[in-house]
């Protein structure tokens, strides 16, 4: 490449940077501005806030930007210095300068379709943390005000702080009532270490189901001792040495079992009943393992191995089901409000609340409006496996057979998409590849979302916006350019004070008359056998690029 | 002589390029005023309702036309800065000639009049098919076919279910349009709706507005705000004058108005930058409708004072502006047409 050539390269791009740079630090300026208003809760989150905003908005403003550093680098850039000096033809700024701009167009396409919907993404999952944050800071503090104190409250309080603290582990204020709320903790439990507080020995807790078993045999738990040999036994049939200490830890079990149960004929009941409940584990039948274990442990509290072995069925259980208790205990986050939308079965739903928590999703007060439009109405479900389980205040209850489509919701799209679909704004956060997943779903859901042809139309409409207007300023820039070394500083001021608002109105003005040749489509479809809304806004705009290249490549060397 | 003429013909040749994009980018500055959702208002309202925007469209053209061809003329052929005010005023009367003949103006019309053709709303321009649209506290939802109509209320949860919608239809259940109050009625009787929910609903046509357009920038909004006002004030100042005073009034401030930007338009004008001229534009368009309304604003004062009462303020304010482009023209033609 030619020293013009490198020259036309090096001013294009380090204008465009420049101006980037520029724009990102005048917008995160303004963008700190909004947030200090929003009052987040915690501060390292708004820093992250306000960056992302900044980012998207510059982004978004790119194709201005380039238009503008086209325009001066046309009209006065590339009349300084070295261009000056000598005289050159003006394909040896025009080549360079338009391998540059299809450069810039494979930036500007990669932002509009992946980098700003990141951006969006970030930015309002962020919003999301920074609520949390404050509602859990709010919720501590509620709790330790509560008089008089108890050791449920304080406990709640020190949960609440700790994803607080997740996500401002500086605030003085945290740490400061993270040791209150601990203090109130020990002088609850008579100066015992809090249960949350790391202890040496929950640290060395051993790892498999024989040592396990071996630590409870030792410390005399031996009902403990006999859950975990039975599970190592399960693992590892036919070890003699396992085989030996299950045996021993049987016969001390069957002892103490003679002292908790009243007679031999319930001990046996209690040894046929454990029995079923194992064989119904081992088969998978959750439900019923559960039904049977709660009932003996109800019987039995005092018998450690019945109530290890309900936590492993309410853990295979919470795979399939939940709790209200579950959903209770969540209710204090903050989430997204009245959700709605239609499910795979064509039926309205709509939902009060839905929080996102630790990769769950919670749904309070779901109404169903079926065929008659009579609601039927849960207070709470929850995402399971790609459905929507529902349930009242119950807890965990197989559905009747038949009965599986009043019990499940089975929406057309994920969950995190899902609390979008009544707020038609949030699609700005979806990239091509989520657009080309998702379209069809949230439009059958009920979202107000562009149909895929449309939102292509708009993008490439984009993109032809800064070709075709680049093209034609660049080439009005040129011919009308400047002749000094160095032009008048009064009449470069008035450029710099208008020309960006010149081009933003004019990018604006180009995607403004491409989204009314996508309306105008709806006219035009039924004349021209439903031509696709893609293949008119491209004929269009390819037809603009053609007429502006024509232009820009007509200009001459001499000055007019 | 022949510059005069070519000059002219460029003018008018600018005029009606621009007159088309101005006139739909003023209709739209007007509707985005009204509280009516763009995005559904239809092509033949939109056509229907810039007809009545015709005539300041094309002044505005003409004012840009000027600007701009001004702004870009060779000033080697330029012998004198007063020469260049006649194009212009040739172009102008050729059009007011042409104005006058079509009879866009009444008898008791302003001559910048505007017909406010009323928009034709429908239902269906506030209500998206198929797809949840939030109004206020409620979000609505109309099936592509019509029915159901599902109306939830973010206050309290709750849904009404319209199976039957009849639209465009007044009273005993339906969904139609109270053009006087300007609001959208649902009126669920029939429907399944919750207890003590079987009143009308009324949501007013400005809750369906979205603000997603280039229309709703800041800076846009402050500017065609800027411009609407003086709009106002102009109006408002010749309502009650007889139409021939009207008349000659405003073609007075209009004709301070080509006095004074023609050379400033042409002093930005650079004969070695020439992209110089079109920046000048910009500046041009951005500063002039604050400058009127700062003069008129202080015309307005001086004349209520009772010091000139002979004078009407419009002729103070084009006074003013004349003097100062007469004073410009001077400055130009006694430093000569220097770059």
């Amino acid at each position: 490449m030619n020293k013009i050539g490198k020259n036309v390269v090096l001013l294009l791009v380090a204008g465009a940077a420049a101006a980037f740079v520029l724009a990102f630090i005048g917008l995160c300026v303004h963008h700190a501005g909004v947030v200090r208003d929003e009052q987040l809760a915690a501060s390292t989150l708004r820093s992250r806030l306000v960056v992302s905003l900044a980012l998207s908005h510059a982004l978004r403003l790119f194709p201005a930007l380039l238009l503008f550093v086209y325009t001066a680098s046309f009209s006065v850039c590339f009349t300084l210095f070295s261009f000056h000096t000598g005289a050159f033809p003006f394909s040896r700024v025009a080549v360079p300068s338009f391998i540059v701009l299809m450069v810039f167009l494979v930036f500007t396409a990669l932002s509009g379709f992946f980098f700003i919907p990141g951006l969006n993404k970030t930015s309002r999952s962020i919003r999301q943390r920074a609520q949390v944050a404050r509602a859990a800071l709010d919720r501590a503090r509620e709790l330790n005000d509560t008089a008089p104190a108890d050791q449920d409250s304080s406990e709640r309080a020190l949960e609440a702080l700790e994803i607080y603290l997740l996500e401002d582990p500086g605030s003085a204020e945290a740490v400061k009532l993270r040791g209150d709320i601990l203090g109130k903790l020990r002088s609850l439990q008579g100066g015992k270490p809090s249960p949350r507080e790391p202890v040496g020995e929950q640290r060395q807790r051993p790892a498999t189901s024989w040592e396990r078993g071996k630590a409870a045999y030792q410390r005399g738990d031996y009902r403990e001792a006999l859950y975990y040999f039975e599970r190592a036994l399960e693992l590892h049939p036919g070890n003699r040495e396992m085989e030996e200490l299950y045996r021993r830890t049987r016969d001390k079990v069957d002892r103490q079992l003679g002292e908790i149960t009243s007679g031999e004929r319930e001990q046996a009941r209690l040894v046929r009943e454990k029995e079923q409940a194992l064989a119904r584990l081992d088969e998978g039948a959750y439900y019923q393992a559960y039904e049977i274990l709660l009932e003996l442990h109800r019987r039995y509290p005092r018998l450690r191995d019945l109530e290890l072995y309900l936590e492993r069925a309410e853990s295979a259980l919470r795979r399939v089901d939940f709790t209200a208790e579950e959903l209770q205990r969540h209710a204090w986050l903050p989430g997204y409000p009245d959700v709605l939308f239609f499910d795979a079965a064509g039926v309205l739903n709509t939902v009060k609340r839905v929080v996102p928590w630790r990769g769950n999703y919670y749904f309070y007060q779901v109404s169903r409006y079926g065929d008659g439009g009579i609601p039927e109405t849960w207070r709470y479900g929850k995402w399971l496996d790609g459905l929507i389980r529902l349930k009242n205040d119950e807890g965990y209850r197989r559905v009747p057979e038949g009965q599986e489509h009043r019990f499940f919701i089975q929406p057309l799209t994920g969950p995190g998409y899902l609390v979008l679909v009544s707020q038609g704004e949030s699609a700005d956060q979806l990239n091509l590849y989520e657009r080309i997943e998702q379209t069809d779903n949230l439009r059958k859901s009920g979202m107000r979302i562009p149909g895929l042809w449309e939102y292509l139309s708009r993008e490439i409409g984009v993109l032809f916006s800064v070709y075709a207007l680049a093209m034609v300023l660049g080439g009005i820039a040129w011919s009308k350019r400047s002749i000094y070394e160095f032009p008048p500083l009064w009449k470069l001021l008035i450029f710099l004070a208008t020309v960006p608002l010149l081009c933003f109105f004019l990018q604006r003005f180009y995607t403004g008359a491409n989204d009314m040749l996508i309306y105008l489509h709806r006219y035009a479809a039924g004349r021209l056998a439903g031509l696709n809304v893609l293949v008119l806004a491209a004929a269009v705009n390819v037809a603009a690029a053609l007429a502006a290249t024509l232009f820009f490549l007509s200009r001459e060397s001499g000055m007019e | 002589m022949r510059f005069i003429l070519r000059t002219t013909l460029k003018l008018l040749l600018f005029v009606f390029v621009l007159a088309v994009p101005v006139t739909l980018v003023v209709t739209l500055f007007a509707l985005h005023q009204s509280p009516l959702p763009l995005w559904n208002i239809g092509v033949r309202n939109v056509i229907r309702y810039a007809g009545g925007f015709v005539t300041p469209s094309l002044l505005i053209s003409y004012l840009l036309a000027t600007l701009l061809v001004v702004a870009l003329v060779d000033k080697m052929k330029v012998r004198s800065v007063a020469i260049l005010h006649i194009p212009p005023l040739l172009a102008g009367a050729l059009l007011g000639g042409v104005l006058f003949l079509v009879g866009s103006g009444g008898q008791d019309q302003l001559p910048f009049h505007i017909d406010r053709n009323p928009v034709r709303v429908g239902v269906n321009t506030f209500v998206r098919r198929d797809a949840f649209l939030s109004a206020g506290d409620k979000i609505l939802y109309l099936d592509g076919k019509g029915e159901p109509l599902y109306l939830y209320d973010r206050g309290d949860g709750s849904t009404t279910v319209m199976r039957e919608v009849r639209l465009s239809r007044r009273g005993g259940g339906g969904l139609y349009l109270d053009p006087e109050k300007r609001q959208v009625v649902i009126h669920p009787s029939g429907a399944a709706a919750p207890r003590g929910k079987g009143e009308p609903i009324e949501l007013p046509y400005a809750e369906f507005v979205e603000h997603d357009s280039v229309l709703a920038n800041p800076l846009v909004g402050a500017y065609a705000r800027r411009l609407r006002s003086l709009f106002l004030q102009v109006e408002e100042g010749a309502e009650h004058l007889e139409r021939r005073q009207r008349t000659a009034l405003l073609g007075t401030l209009f004709l301070s108005l080509l006095l004074l930007s023609v050379p400033m338009a042409y002093g930005l004008n650079d004969r070695g930058w020439r992209f110089a001229g079109l920046a000048g534009v910009l500046l041009i368009l951005a500063i002039l409708p604050a400058a009127y309304a700062l003069v008129v604003s202080a015309a307005e004062r001086f004349q209520a004072s009772g010091r000139l009462p002979v004078f009407h303020p419009f002729l103070l304010t084009a006074a003013v502006f004349a003097f100062l482009g007469i004073v410009l023209d001077l400055v130009i033609a006694l430093r000569g047409a220097s770059r």
